[in-house]
Formats: C-alpha cells, structure tokens, sequence
C-alpha cells in the first residue's frame, strides 16, 4: 500500500508534472507533499526563458540556450525534453478546463502586471497575453473599488513609460465593487471566485461594458473566474475590445487555476496524493534509496511512516520549498543531506543590489542528463533518485524569468528517467 | 536666505529636543538634518529605555542620571514609551563577585531592585534559560526612537519650530568671530540654501566632530564607535532581559513593539555613518544569547542593523569611554554662538537639550525656563475617540497607530470618517492603515517611501516590504501624492535599504522569505528588466 | 523544535493558506487564517490583538494542509480563541455544544426515545435557535450509549489486544459503528478494549474555547494512553479529529501532558488495519464488487499526513473500487456548522462536495467522521456510512 511505482515528493508545479507524466504511462504513482505549493499562488504564467546575461531575449529562446552554460537544468535535459514538456503542459491545461497557448512562432508573450510592467512568459492563458494589444490606440487600465491590489494609477503611470506604448493613450478607472466595503478587503481571487457564478459574470458584464465604451482595449486584475474561467472568459471576448488580464502578486489567480489543472488530470490518473506529510529523511540501502520517512504533522517526536518506491522524484522547491536548507553556516538538500558548496562568509551568499543575481539564488543540487544528484567525483548518488525544478541547482529564475520552465521540462524528464530505471 | 534666530544642525533625538525645548521657550529655531528625521543613531540603537541599572557599578553619574530621566520620560512620553520592565539575570557564565557591587551601585544611584524567586521568573519569562541562578526587577523600560524623534519635532512645530530634513549642512557662515549662518545642500533637488542665524547648536551626533571641523575650530575628539543588532522577528520577551555582569556585548534583549532587538557590539567605526552590520558579529550576537535563551537559534532574524555611538575621547576607548554628555561653548574658543553637544544616551536626551537650550538662553538674553519635564510631548487622545476608531482599523492595533500618529489623530480620524475609502491594511505585518500612510506621506518632511517607514513600521514586520512597498507605492499613486522617486525606484530604494540589513542574517525563514520577494518583484513584475524595456 | 510557545516565525506570507480556506472561500466576513493565525500572534505577544472575526475560524485545518512551511495556523488560531474566551467568558450556545461529550455521560441512563423526544421536538429546537443552535442544523439523534452496549458485549478471547477511544460520535449518536470496528478488528485477531476513564478527546472544547476543560481531558485521556503504551497494546480510534486532537493538538497545547514515548498516543484505526492487511492478520475470502462507492475525505484526517487509508483498506478487503470525491470540506466543521450564524456557511462550503456525490451517482457515500456523515446526510439526502461499517455489510452481503 504505501509502495508505488514512482514515488514524488512535493506537489508544486515540478511534482504535479512528473506526476502525471509518470501515471500516464500507467505507473502507480504517490505524491508527498507538505503544504499546497506555489503554483497555487502565483501567476499562472510559465516563463520559458525571458533575459540571458541580463539581455531580453526577443526571438525564439530555443536559441539562446546555449548562452545559459552547461550547468544550467535546460542544457543539462536538452531542447528535445524542454519542447515535449511544453507541450504537454498545454495538453494536459487545456484537457482539463484551462486554456493556455504559446505563440505560433515560438516567440515569448507579453503579460502585462498589475503594477504596469511588462514581461515576457512562454505560455499562458489567452486573457494573460497582451502581446493582442500592443498595437492598440486607446487601453483601459480597470480596477475595482475596494479590491487589494487593483491600483491602476500605479499601472498607468508605470506603462506610459515603456516605448511600446508610446503611441497609446492609456487611462485608468475604477470599476464600481460588487460588495462594497467588507470586513476583509477582497483580493483577485474572491472577485473570480464571484465571476465563477452567472451573478458574478453578469456584474463583471455589465461593468466592463460601461467603463470601456470608446477603448480598444482593456487590462483588468486576474478575475475572470477559476473553475468556470474558460467560458466566461470567452464571453467577454466578445464585448467590442480586446480584454487582457494582468499578472497578479499572490494570490495569482491564474496559478489557482493551472494548478486546479494539473490535480484534475492526476486525479483522473489515479494519482494518490498524500498531503500534509513532511518527509524527513531517506533510507538508503545498497546504494539505492529504499525508501523516505514522513513524520506525522511534523511534530517532533510523532509517528513515522514509511513509503518505499522503485524510484523517487524529488520535487521539493528549492529555498522557498525548503528542499534546501540553510543555517549560518552550511546550506543543503534536506532529504538526502547533500552538502551545498556555499561560501564561508554568509554576505558572500548574495549580491549588494536586492535586484542583483545572487550566489543563492543557484543554489542546488547539481544532476546529470537523467537528473541524478552527483557525487564529488560527478557520479550519480543514488540510481534511483531524480531531481525536478527549483531544488536543482545552477539556475536563476527571478532575473532570467525561467521559473515554472525548468519546473515544468524538469520534472516531465524526471518522470521520464523514472520510468526508464527499472 | 531663510531667517532665524538658532540652527540646530542635526535631527535626532537631542536635536529634536532642543528644536522643542528651544520653540517652547520662544526662541525662534529651525533644525536641519542631512537624511530623514532619524537618520543616524536615533534610529539605530537597542530601543532601550534605560533605568541606568546597567552603569551602576561603571559609571553612577550616568546611572543617576537615567533613573531619573526615565521616569520623567514615562510621564511625558507615554506614546513613545512602552512601560514594560527589566531583568538583570545571572548565568553560570556571570561573575558571582559582581552582583553585590550591582546592588550597591543600584541603590546609591536611587535604582530600585527587587529579587523575584525564579519560579515567578519562569512563569513571567518561559523562554528564559533555566541555567539562571538569579534575577533581579529593575525599571527598564522600551522606547521607540523613531517616533520619541518625530514627536518632538511635531511638537515644537506647534510652538513655532521648524525642520528641513534632507538638508546636509556644508559651510558654517561666521564673520568676525560671530556665528552668522549656514549653508546646507538640498539632496532632494540639489540646491544649495542658506540659512541665517544667530546661534548654532551641533547636536550632530556622530558628525559632530565633522560640523566643528567645517567652522574652522580645532577639531573634537569625537569617535564613533559601532554597534550592530540583531532584530528577531517576535516578541518572544515582555521584559528588557540584561546579563548581571560588567557591561559587555550583547547582553541586553529588548522587547520592542513586535518585535525583539538583541545587541550589542563594540567596535571602531570607519565613518560616522559605519552602518554595515557583519555576518560575524550576528554569529556573535548569537553564540552570547544563546546562553540567556537557549532557543535562539530557533527563532527567526529579520535583520540586523548597526548604528554608532559618538564617543568622546580617545579613539578606540570603546566600552570605556565615558557614557556622559559634554557640552562645550566654542565661544571660548573665538567664535561666539557656536555650542556643540554630544555624548550621552538617549535616555538623557530631555536633560541634555535643557542643558544646551539653557546655554542658548543664556546668550540670546531670554529669561524662559525648561518646560520639557512638565508638559507631555504629545497631549492624549480621548477615549470617545479610540472607541469610534476601532471601526476603521484593526480593532487591536488603534493604540499602537494612536502612539504612531500622535495628536493629529483625531485629524486622520475625521478624514476616513467623511470619506467613502475603506481604511484598507496596507503592511498586514505590522499593522499600517492606509490613513496613516497618507498622514505620513503628506508631512513636508516625507520625501521617499523610507520616510514613511520609520514613521509607520511599514515593512519593517515579518515581510520586511516584500507586499507592502507595492501595496504602499500604488496606494499613494491613487491618492495622487508625489514622492520624490519614480514609483518603480521608489520601490527598488525601499527594497534595497531593506536589503542591506537581511544579507549579514540570511539563512533559514528570512533566506525563504527572500525568495518569495524576488519570485514576487523580478519574476512575476519584472522590476529588474523593466528598465531594458522603457 | 522547541520553545516554550508556539512560534509564528516559519510564516512567510505566501497567503497560501488563504487560498484554501473554505470559509472564507464564502465569506468576506472572516479576515483568513494567515491575518488572524501568525500575523496577529505577534501582536497578541504584546496582549493586543482583539479581533471580531476570529470566531469565523471553523478549526478545520484546511490551512495546515496548505501551508509549505509547516506553521500551525489553526493552534494559532485556537489559542488566541481560547485567551479571548477567558478574557470575555464563553457563550452558553458554545459551552453546550462544545460539552456534549460530558453532557452525553451524564444523560447516559435516560431512555434513548426520551433523549430524542427532548432533543428533536420543535419546541427544544426553537429554544435551542434562540440560544444560537441552529433549527435547521443536522443535529444527529441519540442512540443507546456505546459504553452500555459495550459493557454487555462477548467478544471471542483473543491473544492480541487493542484499545479503541470511540469518540463521542460512537459513543452518543451511533454505537453501531463501535461494534462494527469490534467486529472487523476481532476478525484480525484482536479482542478490544475500551477503556471506562476515555472521555471526549477535547477537539470541541478547544474549538469553542474552554482550553482549560479541554487540558483536563488531554490529561485523563492521555494517562489511560499512557497506561497502556506501557503494556505494549496500541490504542487506536476510528474518528479523525479525535486522532488529530491525540496525535496534534495535544502535544502543541498541552506538552506538560506528553511524554518521550507518546508518539502522538493513537493511531488511525484504518491505517492500523491496513498494516494488519499487510502483515497477513487481515483479508476476506469472497471479493464483493459491482457496488459503486464514493468517499470523502474528512479534512481532519487529510491532515494527519497519513494519507487516505480507508481507501485502501475498502479496496483491498473487497475487492470493490472507490471513488475519492476530492472535493474539499463539508463544512459542517465539527460543532461550527450547527451555530446559527455559521450554518449557511457551512453549507455553502460543502455545496461542491454535495453536488460531486449527487452526480456520481454512487449507491454507497462513505466516510469516517460522524459530523461529516450528518452534513452529508443533511447536504444530499444520502446516507453516508463509516468505512468499517462499509467493509462489514459488503462482507456480510447485507
């Protein structure tokens, strides 16, 4: 019972990948994560690769691969890996009531934020793309009264400055709120949860209707719906502008419904996920990993139990996921132990500037071809142990914009490996 | 050229006094600080409210004169003091011999003490170390620099005071032997204005040997020494915890508002504003407080900071050198109506403006006595009108914004009530309405978003800015307020001051937290590539 | 990890947690758990943070769940609950909700039918409403207490022995499931003991509060835990929360209770059989499928981290597949969604758990947790059973 096939542990947007890639091929696969992850917060935008050396990158980033250096995950899986994970991310998405994209040419989106900057991503959902308005004459930048983070002052003064813009006129407005003052101030995803009901649309409907009359074109909060999203989406297609909705700081909306998504197609898959499960240690036996404990609501002391796989992906989330750890004087992988070269000196860590790329930010385990953590020597450490997304190292996501790229083609090749080692 | 009759060069917490005490008196005075009202140590040291308990056996003078400093601050700065208490503990790793002497030295400076059993000790301070073989109750007591700073100045504006923050003093104007002005530069637009004066008070701190220089005089033998702090990231102590032991690095925790402050160290400064704390001396720090509590690993650092002290005296006097003020009259020196004051603690800063406000007196021929010990610094707001707030903010939080915003509470108050705007949180971690930060952002003496941070806590709790410099910035935007940075830089500014008090205590649930700021602010807004873009 | 309280430094502010709290999911009234949990706690270390929505907060644990970094957000919220029940005493309406248990054990002699006709008629129901008990709420009917049930049961003399803590669903509302899990674990091998001292494990008291009643009870219940650890017999429950409130809560609230050798004192009934099905002590003959089931997941048992065993062990022991209706929390929250203010959040929290059973068609709707089973009854017309009780009738042929 508590063996299978593979054996993932996290459930970020690594983890649900290499889940359901390994199920697909019909292995029995669990999932151990310990809280929700990420992905249930963020974007929902999956950044490919944005910036090289601090550079954008403005044709296919298929070919600025090889400017990223040998140690970095996407030259370690190969272009081949990268394509087919990609792909079957939209698959599976759009398979199960979210609609995401790339663009016909291979060529990065632009998303636009609430806070009115721009920035590329690879895939995601049509309402997120506003490469549609660029050429637009006369953009609408709403927010809604009393919702958090909806100030399209801020936005306006922000895309005024990008040369993009430069022949538009943009506005700001404020669409009037459904529910007025509330005792909690109301974030994106309590306006999408509302626009999931007909009432909600038909506010949403009729708002939009009024405030956009003369524009071509309209940037709103991520509040077009979660479950019901796609259809009513579709809908405010077809109101005489083209509506775009911005990326949003947590919580994201979008990654609610990718994520949404992705637990569909495992549940459909049979996929068992074990939740609030905090895995503590592995037990390696003959030079393989046997199996990891999990100890019961991460009390100290509580019961332990114990899950054995054939092989085991671990998709733990880096610093953030606490897949890696860190005291005052070392850093390193938390199941396995693995040492983290990290300099002595704790500033050394990172960079002077807060925007900078720093030393931390590539922290990591290092892994072959088939994402096996290696020895000193550049060996595998465990035959049947593989590596997907941010508790990788040699890769830095905020500065290059590749964070749910190489979670997503890492843990679609971890599976991959998984299931050739048997 | 701007007319008055003293410049006080320096916008601390004796700067801010003497503006007050000075105003009180009715004797014109502007106060001229180089950054934002704060700016040097006033808002870089342990938070500590001294009973003086603590230079006892050192230094009495100084021990005398805290204790009775800190019990007219608790009657005149009750929104700036948090009436909290200390303990003097003694671990295994305490010198028996010392205590005795403490006691005696307490009771000769008028400190009163009380030995409480350690099973009460425990129950009061469950996290203490149960190595402790005695503690002992003093008087200490937490105040808030920031705002002891701010409320002065507002105070002394009501008396007919004024300041220019952002105002670096570069030339001190004299002419035969007088004192008649300054010139300082405007670092906000880069103008050069000029002041004219009859009387010069450097209550510049650290850069006090700095301004005398400037005039011309024979330069002080002012040292700034630093000291680093370590801010964790709760309150895990109600009590000021300090070592029974001679004086030493890091002995002392603070409790302070939310959270809780450990330091400090010793060391020669390279500048008056040496404020980079190491990575060494946080381990330091620790390794010392780990034997007082033992957990201390376990709880989360949210930076550490440094600040340095203006020693008087030889360089590298350090934990020797006198804690006491001095005030010298260049006068004696040959140029009249120049005075200079530093040293001291700030728990003295009230008896060090008197002191000084008197000499000033004294030359301008102005009979008017101190006033500071009686009248509090800001009058209380009613109880009518805490209940009718606690609709508006959270309903726990309206005495600690009353504390923050002071006498024009009731101002604020009023605005939200005539207005439709719901009173929104805008930093979750410390408790920041958006009332406030408008209050704050409307003040002559704003100009950037850490203006408004030292006056408001914002983004100085758990998040350290990673939600509230967006949420603020865009805020202000739709208030049409102007601050003086690009939104985009106003936010990178904000975040990079933050930033260099995390990276000497990066590691664990702060290293975590950092990673969500840059999944945040470089990943899904784009703050670092937006500029390739414009 | 250690301290003398529980620490509020591993939250990040992802609002994770946020995202995945169902009520406010449907309520705009409640600030969320991540405010009111470790935001606020650093405040209430200066004794200021009153808050009027922290009532809301239906203790069901969904933000644990969620949240990455493993802060205990509902023991948060629980104790600064209970610090503002002592403050401000506690409400008539939560003190009888919350002490069923012991109201129960007293009342444990009076006739069933009079227990019912008291309870039920419309005129209690509408006293019950003034005093803030919903009218409308699922309040379970009383059966014959399990303890006399119990104390008049033969059961064969089996070497290996077992403790089983009923709860106080077993033991008031349904002793029928008692006897079923006497049965299923007699047919392992193990003759059942249940304890006279077990009380209500307390969950319901520090819900609504009454930290101190509930302390009480951690510390009767967990010296009859201790009692028997020491003989080496395990001590197993067949409800989730009260699981929970063992291996969790008990040990956060209450450490001066525990002991090295604790281990969280109970284990899930299903997860032991499971591993009882594991070592060969467990299995039926006959492979009984072609009835369809569908089971929900009680969010208290999600957050044990054992997984879903009740799952496995319907699977394994007959044969029969099971659907996991993965569909959140019913919302009835133990004793929350019976509070007049708090029953139609409670049911539109479990609307997408009633309509995902009403569509699945299943002939059977299983879980374990009794308050779950009387919204599910409540929510969709269906009866719901306890698994063991599931794993009996398809053995039986009933």
């Amino acid at each position: 019972m508590r063996h299978s096939d593979v054996l993932v542990v996290g459930a970020g947007m690594a983890g649900l990948m290499a889940a359901v890639t390994a199920a697909k091929s019909g292995a029995s696969v669990s999932v151990l994560s310990e809280g929700a992850g990420v992905i249930s917060i963020g974007s929902g935008a999956v950044d490919f690769l944005g910036y090289v050396n601090g550079k954008k990158i403005t044709d296919n980033p298929f070919n600025h691969l090889s400017e990223l250096g040998e140690m970095h995950p996407y030259n370690i899986i190969g272009a081949e890996n990268i394509k087919n994970a990609f792909a079957s991310l939209v698959e599976i998405s759009n398979a199960n009531g979210y609609e995401i994209k790339m663009n016909e040419e291979g060529l990065n989106h632009t998303a636009i934020s609430i806070a009115g900057t721009t920035k590329p991503t690879y895939i995601c959902s049509e309402s997120n793309n506003a490469s549609r308005i660029l050429k637009a004459k006369k953009i609408l930048f709403a927010g809604v009264e009393y919702l958090k983070d909806s100030q399209p002052a801020l936005a306006v003064k922000q895309a005024k400055q990008y040369k993009i813009f430069a022949d538009a006129e943009i506005n700001s407005a404020l669409l009037k709120s459904p529910f007025g003052k509330t005792h909690r101030v109301l974030n994106c995803l309590d306006l999408a949860r509302y626009v999931d009901k007909e009432e909600g649309f038909n506010w949403l409907k009729s708002e939009l209707s009024k405030a956009a009359a003369g524009y071509d074109a309209v940037i709103i909060p991520p509040i077009c719906g979660t479950i019901n999203y796609t259809k009513h989406f579709k809908e405010l297609q077809n109101l005489g502008f083209i509506l775009v909705e911005a990326v949003s700081i947590p919580p994201g909306v979008g990654g609610y419904r990718l994520r949404h998504a992705l637990i569909n197609e495992a549940k459909k898959l049979n996929v068992k996920f074990i939740e609030n499960c905090n895995v503590q240690r592995a037990v390696i036996e003959n030079g393989k990993c046997k199996s990891v404990i999990a100890l019961h609501n991460n009390i100290a002391g509580a019961l332990e139990t114990e899950y054995t796989a054939d092989n085991f992906i671990i998709a733990t989330g880096g610093i953030i996921g606490n897949g890696i750890a860190s005291t005052p004087d070392k850093v390193y992988e938390t199941i396995f132990n693995i040492t983290i070269d990290s300099p002595v000196s704790v500033e050394e860590r990172s960079d002077k500037n807060v925007f900078g790329s720093h030393l931390f930010a590539r922290f990591g385990v290092k892994v072959n071809s088939k994402l096996q953590a290696l020895d000193s020597k550049g060996s595998p450490l465990y035959d049947n142990v593989f590596f997907a997304g941010n508790t990788i190292a040699g890769y830095d996501f905020p500065t290059e914009k590749s964070g749910y790229g190489v979670a997503c083609s890492t843990g679609y090749t971890a599976a991959l490996s998984a299931l050739a080692s048997k | 050229m701007i007319s008055t009759t003293v410049i006080i060069i320096g916008g601390g917490a004796t700067g801010s006094g003497v503006l007050r005490d000075l105003s009180m008196r009715g004797i014109p005075a502007i106060m001229l600080e180089q950054g934002g009202l704060a700016y040097g140590t006033s808002s870089r040291f342990h938070g500590l409210l001294h009973s003086g308990a603590r230079y006892a056996v050192n230094d009495n003078e100084s021990a005398k004169e805290c204790i009775e400093e800190n019990m007219i601050l608790r009657k005149i700065g009750k929104h700036c003091v948090e009436l909290t208490e200390g303990f003097f503990v003694q671990t295994p790793e305490d010198d028996k011999e010392f205590a005795p002497k403490w006691l005696e030295g307490c009771k000769s400076a008028g400190i009163k003490t009380e030995e409480i059993s350690l099973e009460e000790a425990f129950k009061l301070e469950p996290n203490l170390s149960r190595d402790i073989s005695k503690v002992y109750k003093v008087p200490d007591s937490c105040i808030d620099g920031f705002r002891l700073v701010w409320q002065n100045a507002m105070s002394a504006r009501k008396y007919g005071g004024d300041l220019y923050t952002y105002h670096k003093v570069i030339e001190i104007i004299t002419e035969s032997g007088k004192v008649k002005g300054v010139k300082a530069l405007n670092k906000v637009t880069n103008e050069v204005v000029e002041f004219g004066c009859d009387y010069i008070v450097n209550a510049s701190g650290s850069w006090a040997g700095e301004m005398v220089a400037l005039s011309g005089l024979a330069p002080l033998p002012i040292s700034p020494d630093r000291g680093t702090l370590i801010v964790f990231n709760h309150r895990f102590t109600s009590r000021v915890i300090n070592r029974l032991h001679k004086s030493s690095d890091g002995d002392i925790f603070v409790p302070h508002g939310s959270v809780t402050i450990l330091g400090t160290t010793s060391a020669e400064a390279n500048a008056p504003d040496d404020k980079t704390p190491t990575s060494q001396e946080v381990k330091k720090l620790l390794d010392i407080g780990r034997v007082v509590f033992p957990y201390v690993d376990d709880y989360r650092i949210l930076r550490a900071f440094a600040g340095t002290r203006p020693l008087y005296g030889a360089k590298g006097a350090g934990r020797s050198a006198s804690r006491n003020f001095n005030i010298v009259n260049h006068t004696e020196e040959g140029l009249s109506g120049f005075v200079s004051i530093f040293g001291g603690k700030l728990t003295t800063y009230r008896l060090m403006a008197e002191k000084v406000s008197d000499v000033v007196a004294d030359m301008a021929g102005v009979t008017a006595k101190c006033r500071t010990a009686d009248e509090p610094i800001i009058q209380d707001v009613s109880e009518h009108t805490i209940s009718k707030a606690k609709k508006y903010f959270p309903q726990g939080a309206v005495n600690i914004v009353v504390d923050r915003i002071g006498a024009d509470f009731e101002e604020v108050l009023n605005n939200i009530e005539n207005s439709n705007e719901k009173n929104e949180l805008i930093c979750e971690c410390e408790m920041v309405t958006l009332s406030e930060i408008k209050y704050v952002a409307k003040d002559a003496a704003s100009y950037y978003l850490n203006d408004i941070r030292l006056r408001t806590r914002l983004g100085m709790g758990t998040c350290q800015g990673t939600f509230c410099s967006l949420r603020a910035i865009a805020a202000l935007e739709n208030e049409n307020i102007e601050m003086k940075l690009k939104p985009s830089d106003n936010i990178k500014n904000f975040l990079q001051e933050r930033w260099n008090g995390l990276r000497p205590a990066l590691w664990g649930g702060q290293l975590r937290e950092a990673e969500l700021t840059r999944a945040i602010y470089l990943s899904t807004l784009n703050f670092d590539g937006e500029s390739y873009e414009a | 990890m250690s301290s003398e309280h529980i620490n509020p430094d591993k939250c990040i502010a992802c609002t994770i947690c946020q995202v995945h709290c169902p009520v406010a999911k449907v309520t705009p009234n409640f600030l969320g758990p991540r405010l009111i949990g470790p935001a606020y706690e650093r405040f209430r270390f200066l004794d200021i943070a009153e808050e009027e929505s922290l009532h809301y907060c239906a203790n069901c644990k969904n933000c644990d769940i969620s949240c990455p970094q493993g802060v205990s957000i509902s023991t948060l919220n629980m104790v600064a609950r209970c610090e503002y029940t002592e403050k401000n005493g506690g409400k008539l309406r939560d003190w009888v909700l919350s002490h069923g248990g012991f109201l129960a054990d007293v009342f444990k002699y009076i006739p069933t039918w009079m227990k019912n006709f008291g309870m039920h008629n419309p005129a209690t129901r509408i006293l019950l409403d003034t005093i803030g008990i919903s009218k409308k709420a699922p309040i379970p009917k009383f059966d014959k207490h399990f303890r006399l049930v119990y104390k008049k049961l033969k059961q064969p003399k089996l070497e290996k022995k077992i403790v089983f803590f009923p709860g106080c669903y077993v033991d008031d509302y349904d002793y029928s499931i008692g006897l079923d899990m006497i049965w299923i674990f007699n047919q392992a091998g193990y003759e059942v003991i249940v304890p006279e001292q077990f009380v209500c494990c307390g969950l319901p008291l520090v819900s609504n509060g009454f930290m101190k009643d509930a302390a009480k009870n951690a510390a009767s219940n967990v010296s009859v835990i201790k009692e028997y650890q020491e003989k080496g017999i395990p001590i197993v429950t067949g409800c989730p929360s009260c699981a929970l409130m063992f291996k969790k809560d008990v040990p956060e609230m209450f450490p001066e209770v525990v002991y090295d050798s604790y281990k969280g004192g109970v284990m899930d009934a299903q997860e032991f059989l499971m591993s009882c099905v594991e070592r060969g002590e467990l299995s039926f003959k006959e492979k009984i499928s072609g009835k369809s089931i569908i089971y929900h997941s009680p969010c208290h048992l999600r957050a044990q981290g054992i997984g879903l065993p009740s799952i496995d062990l319907i699977e394994k022991l007959t044969g029969s597949k099971v659907q996991n209706a993965q569909a959140g929390c019913c919302g009835i929250s133990g004793s929350y969604g019976f509070k007049k203010e708090k029953y139609q959040i409670g049911l539109e929290v479990g609307k997408e758990l009633f309509d995902t059973i009403k569509s699945s068609n299943c002939e059977i709707v299983t879980t374990e947790c009794g308050t779950c089973q009387a919204q599910i009854k409540h929510g969709t017309g269906q009866k719901a059973y306890h698994p063991v009780t599931v794993i009996r009738k398809l053995v039986e042929n009933k």
